[in-house]
């Protein structure tokens, strides 16, 4: 189910980030969020329907959604056309509110290491910690300060609580992840999201310092997997054969083949659209299934197919 | 008693009491080359001042009785700590049971049958052990049947 919405207002926050605010196109409030929500978008465009997960950076009082999207120098469609098409008025629709991260409610102290747009899906978890006076504690890293974004928010916001790490300034900064790691007590969570390095750096530490994996959450913007060389396969549906171009995703082509498999982050991080494989090998690019379950399933958001693969029409559990 | 090893941690800690055994835990866990404190579990507000200040990547072994494991769990767990950072060393001469039918954990002798200490009804033991009640359950036990 989709909820159709319009950009109220657009500001420019750093030099390559907007951020938006979106409202309900017939001016009902939109739903209420748990903190570290994000939101699908579905922006018309000429090549067809672009579909991209944003993390919600404020939901206003009076039900407005916002987010904020940095473009990307090699963008794939979705930033390009938030930066360059949208503006007030522009009419699309969005999904309801969803969460892969969240703030654990038993823990002892909340640690968030985020870098540049990575702090967004951070705002509304950084703001439910302050007003449940929970103990937390924010690194956020940035090349340069007019690069980060929601720095004089999160100053004034979060002042005690909030270290900046600026790795081209004169003074230059970088997170020490395994040094921070060590020095967190007992019950702490701790939630990552920024680029996939940065992501898997602090991953390796935490669980090199003996970090149960259930204390460590994070959020990728894509996966950290997929391969920036793809090869075009086949997949096989009952007794149809379809093609998979080299800049197709699986799971597009399934859905525009009438079978609607439902999915959320289409970065391979929620398992939503998992389906299941009868033959062939699988490129796995997804960091949900185990080995274990890569055996039997894959995630068509990010994962591909090598030849021909087959999948089990029966098990997919379609909208 | 029975525990199993879980490796890559900075550092592990055994909570014992005077008159429990854990050479051999000591020895196993000497192996692994992390740090390893032994506490003696002494009057409650000692054990939380010291176990207050332990950070993550810590691992605790409670080697104690049934009776005084229930009551560092509740500790530890006040604390911050979660069942992911510790393991009961298991006592097998004694259990504690969780009773299906009035919720009262009781301790008992390791038999297969045992009668819950508030309601009087015969349990038949089962190998489910709960990590939040730290029992094993103790189900109802009908004419006939036989689990």
């Amino acid at each position: 189910m989709k909820i159709p919405v319009s950009v109220e207002s657009v500001a420019m926050e750093t030099n390559d980030i907007k951020r938006f605010r979106i409202k309900h196109r017939f001016n009902e409030p939109l739903p209420e969020i748990h903190p570290g929500a994000h939101i699908l978008t579905y922006l018309p465009s000429n090549e067809g329907v672009i579909i991209r997960p944003y993390s919600l950076t404020n939901r206003t009082t009076d039900g407005r959604y916002e987010i904020a999207i940095k473009l990307v120098q090699k963008s794939r469609g979705g930033s390009f056309r938030w930066h360059h098409s949208v503006t007030v008025g522009t009419e699309l629709e969005i999904s309801f509110p969803k969460n892969i991260l969240k703030p654990e409610l038993l823990g002892r102290h909340h640690v968030f290491y985020a870098a540049g747009i990575g702090i967004t899906p951070f705002l509304t978890m950084l703001h439910w910690c302050k007003e449940t006076g929970r103990s937390f504690e924010l690194h956020y890293g940035a090349s340069i300060k007019e690069e980060c974004l929601f720095y004089g928010y999160l100053k004034e916001s979060f002042k005690s609580e909030t270290r900046f790490y600026f790795s081209r300034e004169r003074r230059k900064e970088r997170i020490d992840y395994y040094c921070s790691l060590q020095r967190h007590p007992i019950g702490t969570h701790v939630y990552i999201c920024g680029p996939p390095s940065f992501i898997e750096n602090i991953i390796n530490a935490a669980k090199n310092l003996g970090y149960p994996r259930e204390r460590i959450h994070f959020e990728a913007f894509r996966s950290n997997q997929i391969k920036t060389k793809t090869s075009p396969f086949k997949v096989k549906i009952e007794k149809k054969c379809v093609p998979v171009k080299e800049d197709q995703v699986l799971l597009d082509v399934l859905n525009e083949n009438g079978l609607s498999i439902p999915y959320s982050c289409r970065v391979g991080q929620c398992g939503t659209c998992e389906i299941t494989v009868k033959k062939g090998d699988v490129l796995h690019q997804d960091s949900f299934l185990t080995e274990k379950e890569k055996l039997s399933f894959m995630l068509p958001c990010v994962s591909r197919g090598k030849g021909l693969i087959e999948i089990d029409h029966n098990s997919l559990n379609l909208i | 008693m029975s525990w199993h090893i879980v490796r890559g941690k900075q550092k592990y800690i055994i909570l014992y009491e005077d008159y429990v055994d854990i050479t051999k835990l000591v020895r196993e866990l000497c192996f692994h080359r992390s740090l390893l404190s032994l506490i003696n579990v002494g009057e409650p507000d000692q054990l939380a001042s010291i176990l207050n200040k332990e950070l993550m990547g810590t691992y605790i072994y409670l080697s104690l009785k049934v009776k005084k494991t229930r009551e560092v769990l509740s500790l530890l767990y006040d604390l911050g700590f979660s069942p992911l950072d510790l393991q009961v060393v298991k006592e097998e001469s004694e259990r504690a049971i969780f009773c299906a039918h009035c919720h009262t954990v009781f301790i008992t002798d390791d038999h297969p049958h045992a009668v819950c200490e508030k309601c009087n009804i015969t349990l038949s033991v089962t190998n489910h052990w709960s990590t939040f009640h730290h029992a094993f359950l103790g189900s109802f036990e009908f004419e006939g049947d036989s689990l």
